[in-house]
């Protein structure tokens, strides 16, 4: 267990007894894995900045500081906050995110091909870069259904808006789809325009 | 098989019910007459609740007579039982399982170690002939191997963290997909005789080995009695499940428990935070 030392001007320490249930959003289930809680020592007169003449009047100054052991989860919920969470929550419903994040809607349900999201909840669209920075391929995993539909689409879909000559890679088994290049900008608006 | 996977796709969205997981329970009479009860679906509550993919449904059957009795239907989570057949993930995972427990015994002397050759076999120089400083060099007939074999060679690595969990997801895919998995509500049968066994795995259908797989490693009586002398019937508990096995018998039978715990582990796995932690090198660690 980690211990944590900061600077507080009221002088309670908490400590933990015994780990506790990180109570969360309801769409995913609490697992008995919880981290143990970490031991929160808040002492009053430990602050980074301390005078050598300070410092010798704390080494003197008599062992007993004062403190007291808290139960409540109002003063506790400070620390669970702190705590990571230990699987990938879902997100909440909104009608906008501010950091531009778009769910994934039910058009997608609507075509003979489906591309699945990571587990953080993001398009599974990902560039790789070789040979010394100038092989670059496109990656589109976690397709499911009609690959071959769908690589026929978004080829015809790349192709007109870039006027190139696009090469592809299908895998059918594994359920990719690469290309050779860097099309991942548009390789995301075409699967928000399809909601996925 | 792309046309079923299309029809799945195209199904509308399936929300998730609220229910409690308790196996419907049966009398006596009703066992004898109807095989289906009326109401099918048993109720079950999906972890991690998946909107855009269907959940798989399997039949809940018992071990208590010889021919099968349906107890009712269960839903299973699409991620864990529904995954693509994967050939590749199950191929690396079966050789990774037969690597780890390899040690290669082939052996061969360096031109330390075969016997002679301690000597220059003649001068340097004079003889016309080429230089050596002993007869038992590589270069030499009956001189020592160079970069032989040296005993007892291990083959022990890991395989990556999430081929290995992708690899269990595999197989049970695989398996549900080719009708060899089964689910019970117990492993309870009524006599240690091995005997029955073999008339139910006979009457049913199930392939020549069956693997039973329950929670917790100590097993109902007489299961393990009966078990214990047919070599092809095997029982594990879930820590123990593994892609080599379920490949190696033709069925596998989960309990209602075992799924659970099993659904419950994976799914943990693809969803965790702290994927890093997961995919650090493998550090044996003598202490714990």
């Amino acid at each position: 267990m980690a211990a944590f030392r900061l600077a507080i001007s009221s002088g309670f320490r908490i400590n933990a007894l015994k780990p506790r249930r990180i109570t969360a959003c309801v769409p995913f289930r609490v697992v008995e894995h919880t981290h143990p809680i970490p031991v929160l020592t808040v002492a009053a007169s430990h602050s980074t900045i301390i005078s050598a003449a300070d410092s010798a009047k704390e080494k003197s100054a008599p062992a007993g500081r004062e403190y007291s052991e808290s139960q409540d989860p109002e003063e506790w919920k400070y620390v669970e906050r702190l705590i990571p969470p230990v699987v990938v929550p879902e997100p909440v419903p909104r009608d906008s995110y501010p950091s531009g994040w778009i769910p994934p809607t039910d058009e997608s349900l609507k075509h003979p091909y489906f591309i699945g999201r990571s587990k953080n909840h993001m398009p599974s669209v990902y560039l790789r870069i070789g040979h010394r920075g100038i092989g670059k391929r496109t990656f589109i995993r976690k397709i499911k259904g009609d690959i071959w539909a769908l690589e026929r689409d978004l080829k015809e879909y790349l192709v007109e808006k870039t006027g190139k000559i696009i090469i592809t890679q299908v895998n059918e088994m594994c359920g990719y789809i690469v290309f050779r290049g860097d099309y991942v900008f548009l390789c995301l608006d075409w699967i928000k325009s399809k909601g996925f | 098989m792309l046309l079923n996977i299309t029809k799945r796709l195209v199904c509308r969205k399936w929300s998730t019910r609220s229910m409690s997981s308790n196996v419907l329970p049966h009398n006596e009479q009703e066992m004898e007459t109807a095989v289906v009860p009326s109401t099918p679906i048993l109720k079950r509550e999906l972890l991690y609740p998946c909107k855009y993919e269907c959940p798989r449904e399997a039949w809940v059957e018992n071990l208590d007579t010889v021919k099968e009795q349906k107890l009712g239907m269960i839903h299973l989570h699409p991620e864990v039982f529904g995954g693509k057949p994967r050939m590749d993930l199950l191929h690396r995972n079966v050789h990774w399982q037969k690597m780890i427990r390899y040690v290669s015994f082939a052996h061969t002397k360096t031109r330390a170690e075969v016997k002679g050759g301690g000597k220059k076999p003649w001068p340097q120089k004079g003889l016309g002939r080429a230089r050596h400083g002993s007869i038992r060099s590589p270069l030499f007939k009956g001189g020592g191997i160079a970069h032989g074999p040296r005993s007892p060679t291990t083959h022990f690595y890991m395989l990556n963290f999430y081929s290995r969990i992708h690899g269990l997801i595999a197989a049970l895919s695989v398996k549900l997909a080719q009708d060899d998995l089964h689910i019970v509500n117990s492993l309870e049968i009524p006599t240690e005789d091995p005997k029955y066994l073999e008339e139910l795995i006979e009457n049913r259908n199930w392939g020549p080995s069956v693997l039973m797989i329950d929670v917790d490693d100590i097993m109902p009586q007489n299961i393990s009695v009966a078990t214990d002398e047919v070599p092809h019937v095997n029982l594990m508990p879930v820590y123990g499940l593994n892609v080599y096995s379920m490949l190696k018998h033709s069925t596998l039978v989960l309990t209602v428990n075992a799924v659970d715990r099993i659904e419950e582990r994976i799914l943990y796995h693809l969803h965790r935070n702290d994927g890093r932690e997961a995919v650090k090198p493998y550090h044996f660690n003598n202490n714990s």
